[in-house]
């Protein structure tokens, strides 16, 4: 069939369709889908431009575009003819106050987000991230910390203890002497993972919580730097008003030690955030850096006590329960 | 430790509330908190009982009448000790006291107004065998904080580990006096010289490694009684019961000087021989709180020369005890070195307050001072008399280290700088007996008091504590250091919890620790800790499914039926024996439970999740993630009863399929529908998505659709055509979809028919039919072979 030929057809049967002018505009619908759509019955004949001669497709897209114009004419004025009644009519049926159709919804857990938030200040401020293992020795949990077998400071930390006296670390510091024994200063890490503490569930305390170490050490690093990178830290994730204060404190593997104490207006007390101090020149001789050459701060950040400060949260222990009523508030 | 602030008072003035007083010891870092002020109690006042008489209905009730100086009230009182004429501490109704609010109340048919208090129910003590009597000249009516608060005023302090000196008064006092420039006055104590000798002591050191030091004397004609009322209230308002004169003092000087020491009635050491050495292994040993223990040849024992009298540092034997009518005793001021005593402690599970002096390293100097303090105030308050010469066994002096503090690592450290001026004189109050050296140095040596000033990041540590930590500048720029390797090997996690939380996934946080029959439905074997919190949580999980499953079953039991949960955790197996057996792999698994489509006015009928809800939701996942496509294939699994191993990129990176429910009925939930889920490999994901992604330029041409109709046996898998078309390599051929499965009986019997869409493109020209044909006849007739499948019209 010739492209004229087919131009008659066409033509012929929109006549025929709109012969009888439906009432409903559903049915009209059809008509403009069948004839005037993205596949009707003008889509196709374009379609078939690709076969014709090159010098006869000037005169068939002209021909064509006529065909489409006049069909698209005619359609506008039946409906503009059938009035503002049955648009009113199509209008009423639809109910914008209904729902929307289902998607279910997801979540990020809070110690999750809490965890990236802690991460992102830090990465912001020049720290690379790096991970360790969560079942360690008592050497890089202990003993390379100066933590002494034989010194009650070993009791700070209840620990679980797995085959060979290995143990579920206690902490996130035993990166640090993984990052120290493999790599050569100067570095700046932090270190975000879960520790273990074989303590009694409660609502201030669980078996286990999620930690971001970190660890800066370099040749003139100083208790001044670590109060301006902590106290940046904490306002940042706190605001910026917040009132903090430096608090002499004790772990084996820092020297000074502190901890830093948030005040909380609400509860009118100070409340402990978490612990830091400059790296014990100890720990630089078991992981054979040369304590005369090298300086260097190290931290400890709970957040599971950062996100039930920053969301109020009061028990620990909601954590773990995966309750999708809990879940759902993040 | 329970300090005393007026205990304290009398070695430094103390001039600040007590709450000013914590502040300042926690800034020294001492945390403190106040455990007993007074100054709170309202209608709490002092009286007197004027009578007691028996209650009528009870046996052991009285009722007394209490004045308070205005008015006489009945009040119940149920302790042994009430007798008329006493001076008291009355609770009127209307107070409110820790335990609670005190109202009119009848007790057994008799009407009380208040309550006479013991001193738990002020929370001065955990004391409540009798009332709190007070002194008689005591002026009825007064707030009891007037009368009381100045002596029982307390504060709880959390001693750090490595300060063994502030585990006392004096120890604190010094702190107190450096800070605020007050004088420190310490007791003075006389050397006391023997008058009559009775007695000639002999100590032995058979392990003087473990006992470096052992100072022995006989004081004789003790008498036993009651402390005076001053050293009572001090102890008491430190926490300490008074209980007779002689043990009072042991334990006054105790919390006074830091320094423990053993009074033993002399009938246990009748030939005045002390003889130190190590337990024999299985040598028994019964302690004066009446347990028997085995011991191990590290143990240290203070013996008579035979028999053992004591655990060195820890406890006296059974009988060593001052009793009411011991007359003569020895006292011991030793020093043991501290390794020795933890491990004793450590393995018989005692922590006294002598071990836990001992073992955080007493001052062996202070062996003297304390030694003479007990014999001073056994002569004045229990008629002792020296009737010995002081044995002083002391072969090896345990001398101080000197260290080299220079001016400039204080700076260096510090980071500002700190004066000499008040270098020297927190030196110089700390007891660091120093000279100046070169280079703007000192030449230090601690104090005998502080084992924990060894080097010079020490005494450095002290300068600054001192200084104040809030002195220092926060600095707030601070030279910068590149990484160039990686500076987050694990950065795109986020990516993959944001495009599941995205996909309608709850994130689940689950305790890694789990029942041993819970690690083990993976198959897995698991790293069971030795000393577990309890048996449900003795186990490392080896997979994130257990613990997903609980929290279906959590939900459903709290009203939430339709679920779709994921985790990112760590798993651990212990695959073979030992430490170095133990590995820890980083897994994301996910679940599916109860509707895809929750019931609603759309979709009334709402659907259920199904494998192809969780394989829609895979897919999604790796084609948002990593543009890839994934392909499934049939295998088996410890944990899925339908498994399938997900391959992306031909690397197996996880699997997915329905749990089975044996794994549900072992763990007793209550979950009846399947559970669809998947575990993925967390470091083979990383993997992938470490790969660079390069742009693909957007083709220019149009496609071109083919629909192929095959009829096909029931058994054949639509996946496996399409990996076979696949196969054919054909650059042209874009995708290949099922679109339309049909079952009619005029197919036949065990038979479908699958409509494929094809779709074909090619990157330099438009495709004509002719262009697709011979490739679709070679599609048609491998199908036809290969799977005995017809063409359908």
């Amino acid at each position: 069939m010739s492209l004229n030929d087919s131009i008659k057809a066409v033509r012929e049967q929109f006549r025929t369709a709109i012969e009888d002018i439906p009432n409903e505009p559903s049915k009209l619908e059809k008509i403009r889908v069948r004839f005037l759509g993205r596949k009707g019955e003008v889509a196709k004949l374009f379609a078939t431009m690709g076969k014709i001669a090159a010098e006869e497709r000037a005169e068939a897209g002209k021909q064509l575009n006529e065909l489409k114009n006049e069909l698209q004419s005619a359609f506008d004025s039946i409906v503009q003819k059938m009035g503002k009644s049955s648009k009113k009519s199509q209008a009423d049926k639809f109910d914008y106050t209904l729902p929307g159709l289902y998607a279910p919804t997801g979540s990020i857990h809070p110690i999750e987000s809490t965890l990236n938030e802690v991460k992102d200040i830090f990465k912001s401020i020049g720290f690379s991230v790096a991970y360790g293992p969560e079942v360690d020795d008592e050497y890089h949990n202990f003993d390379a910390l100066n933590i002494l077998e034989h010194h009650p400071a070993r009791d700070m930390q209840d620990t679980f203890f797995v085959e060979d006296r290995a143990v579920l670390r206690t902490h996130t510091s035993n990166v640090q002497i993984h990052l120290m024994e493999n790599k050569e200063p100067p570095i700046r890490y932090i270190v975000p993972g879960r520790v273990y503490r074989n303590e009694a569930l409660s609502y201030k305390s669980f078996c286990l919580f999620h930690q971001v170490e970190g660890l800066y050490v370099d040749k003139n690093v100083s208790f001044a730097e670590l109060k301006g990178t902590l106290d940046y830290f904490v306002r940042r994730m706190f605001g910026e008003n917040v009132k903090i204060r430096f608090r002499p404190s004790f772990f084996p593997f820092t020297e000074p030690s502190a901890e830093i104490d948030l005040w909380n207006p609400e509860r009118n007390q100070w409340l402990e955030i978490l612990g830091c101090g400059m790296v014990n020149p100890k720990v630089f001789e078991n992981v054979g850096y040369d304590p005369k050459v090298w300086h260097g701060y190290a931290f400890g950040i709970g957040i599971e006590r950062m996100a039930m400060l920053k969301y109020k949260i009061k028990d620990i222990r909601d954590f773990y329960r995966n309750d999708v009523r809990f879940l759902e508030q993040f | 430790m329970r300090l005393s602030i007026n205990w304290l008072n009398q070695y430094v003035d103390i001039r600040e509330t007590p709450q000013e007083l914590a502040d300042m010891l926690t800034m020294l870092g001492f945390e403190a908190e106040i455990a007993t002020d007074l100054s709170n109690l309202n209608n709490v006042v002092t009286a007197k009982v004027e009578a007691v008489e028996k209650h009528p209905n009870a046996d052991k009730l009285a009722v007394c009448k209490v004045n308070d100086g205005t008015e006489t009230f009945n009040v119940v009182c149920g302790a042994p000790n009430v007798k008329a004429d006493q001076k008291i501490v009355y609770a009127k109704v209307g107070a409110e006291l820790p335990g609670g609010k005190i109202t009119k109340a009848k007790i057994r048919g008799e009407v009380s107004f208040g309550m006479i208090c013991a001193e738990d129910e002020l929370g001065i003590s955990d004391e409540h065998e009798g009332i709190m009597v007070l002194p008689d000249d005591t002026k009825l009516g007064l707030p009891i904080s007037d009368v009381l608060n100045e002596k029982y005023a307390a504060l709880e302090l959390d001693i750090a580990p490595n300060r063994p000196d502030a585990l006392s008064h004096i120890g604190i006092a010094r702190e107190v006096s450096l800070k605020t420039g007050r004088k420190l006055k310490l007791p003075s104590h006389d050397i006391e010289k023997p008058k009559n000798i009775t007695d000639n002591v002999e100590v032995i050191l058979d392990d003087d490694k473990g006992c470096p030091r052992y100072i022995a004397g006989v004081v004789d004609n003790i008498k036993v009684g009651p402390s005076p009322q001053w050293m009572k209230e001090l102890l008491e308002s430190a926490g300490q019961r008074s209980i007779n004169n002689v043990v009072d003092i042991s334990n006054f000087v105790l919390l006074e000087t830091g320094h423990p020491t053993h009074i033993f009635d002399h009938s246990q050491i009748p030939h005045d021989k002390i003889l130190v050495r190590k337990a024999a292994k299985g040598e028994e040993f019964v302690t004066l709180d009446e347990d028997k223990h085995k011991l191990d040849d590290y143990h240290l024992l203070i013996t008579d020369g035979e028999k053992p009298v004591a655990l060195a540092g820890i406890m006296g034997g059974l009988g060593s005890a001052v009793k009411e009518d011991t007359t003569k005793v020895l006292i011991e001021s030793a020093y043991f070195d501290p390794v020795t005593v933890r491990k004793g402690s450590k393995s018989l599970g005692m922590l006294t307050e002598s071990s836990r002096r001992f073992e955080r390293g007493a001052d062996p100097e202070a062996a003297t001072t304390a030694f003479y303090r007990i014999v001073s105030l056994l002569k004045e308050y229990a008629n002792g008399e020296l009737v010995s010469e002081v044995v002083d066994a002391y072969p090896n002096k345990i001398l101080q280290p000197k260290i080299t503090l220079r001016k400039s690592e204080i700076d260096l450290v510090a980071g500002c700088d700190i004066s000499n001026k008040i270098i020297e004189e927190v030196m110089t109050g700390l007891g660091i007996k120093w000279t100046l050296g070169k280079d703007n140095s000192w030449e230090c040596t601690p104090p005998s008091y502080r084992p924990d000033l060894e080097n010079e990041i020490d005494l450095i540590e002290e300068v600054i504590r001192i200084y104040g930590y809030d002195n220092v500048p926060v600095q707030s720029r601070y030279g910068s250091l590149f990484n160039y390797t990686n500076p987050d090997p694990r950065a795109r996690i986020t990516d993959i919890v944001n495009t599941f939380a995205g996909l309608g996934f709850r994130q689940c946080y689950n305790n890694s620790l789990q029942a041993e029959s819970a690690a083990r439905l993976s198959g897995i074997k698991p790293v069971k800790t030795v000393n577990p919190l309890s048996e449900n949580l003795s186990d490392l999980r080896t997979s994130l499914i257990s613990g997903l499953l609980n929290n279906i079953d959590f939900n459903i039991k709290n009203g939430t039926n339709d679920l779709q949960l994921f985790e990112l955790g760590q798993v651990h197996a212990q695959e073979s024996k030992g430490f170095k057996g133990i590995t820890e792999t980083a897994q994301i698994a996910g679940v599916l439970y109860g509707n895809s489509q929750i019931p609603n006015i759309h979709n009334e009928k709402g659907a259920k999740h199904s494998f192809y809800s969780l394989k829609g939701s895979l897919d999604n996942f790796f084609l948002r993630l990593l543009g890839l496509t994934a392909n499934c294939k049939k295998t088996e699994h410890a944990e899925f009863e339908q498994s399938f191993a997900i391959t992306l990129n031909k690397t197996v990176v996880g699997i997915c399929g329905f749990i089975k429910h044996s794994i549900v009925e072992d763990m007793n939930l209550d979950i009846e529908d399947k559970v669809y889920g998947f575990v993925l490999d967390t470091d083979k994901l990383l993997n992938i998505l470490d790969q660079p992604v390069y742009y693909r330029e957007i083709a220019k041409y149009p496609t071109i659709e083919r629909d192929l109709n095959f009829v096909l046996d029931e058994a054949v898998n639509a996946g496996d055509i399409i990996n076979k078309i696949i196969k054919l390599n054909n650059k042209r051929l874009k995708s290949v979809t099922p679109i339309n499965i049909f079952r009619h009986p005029s197919l036949g019997d065990n038979k479908k028919s699958i409509v494929f869409n094809l779709v074909f493109q090619d990157n330099s020209k438009t495709l004509e039919d002719k262009d697709v044909n011979p490739i679709i006849e070679e599609i048609i007739s491998i199908v036809k072979v290969k799977f005995n499948a017809k063409l359908r019209a």
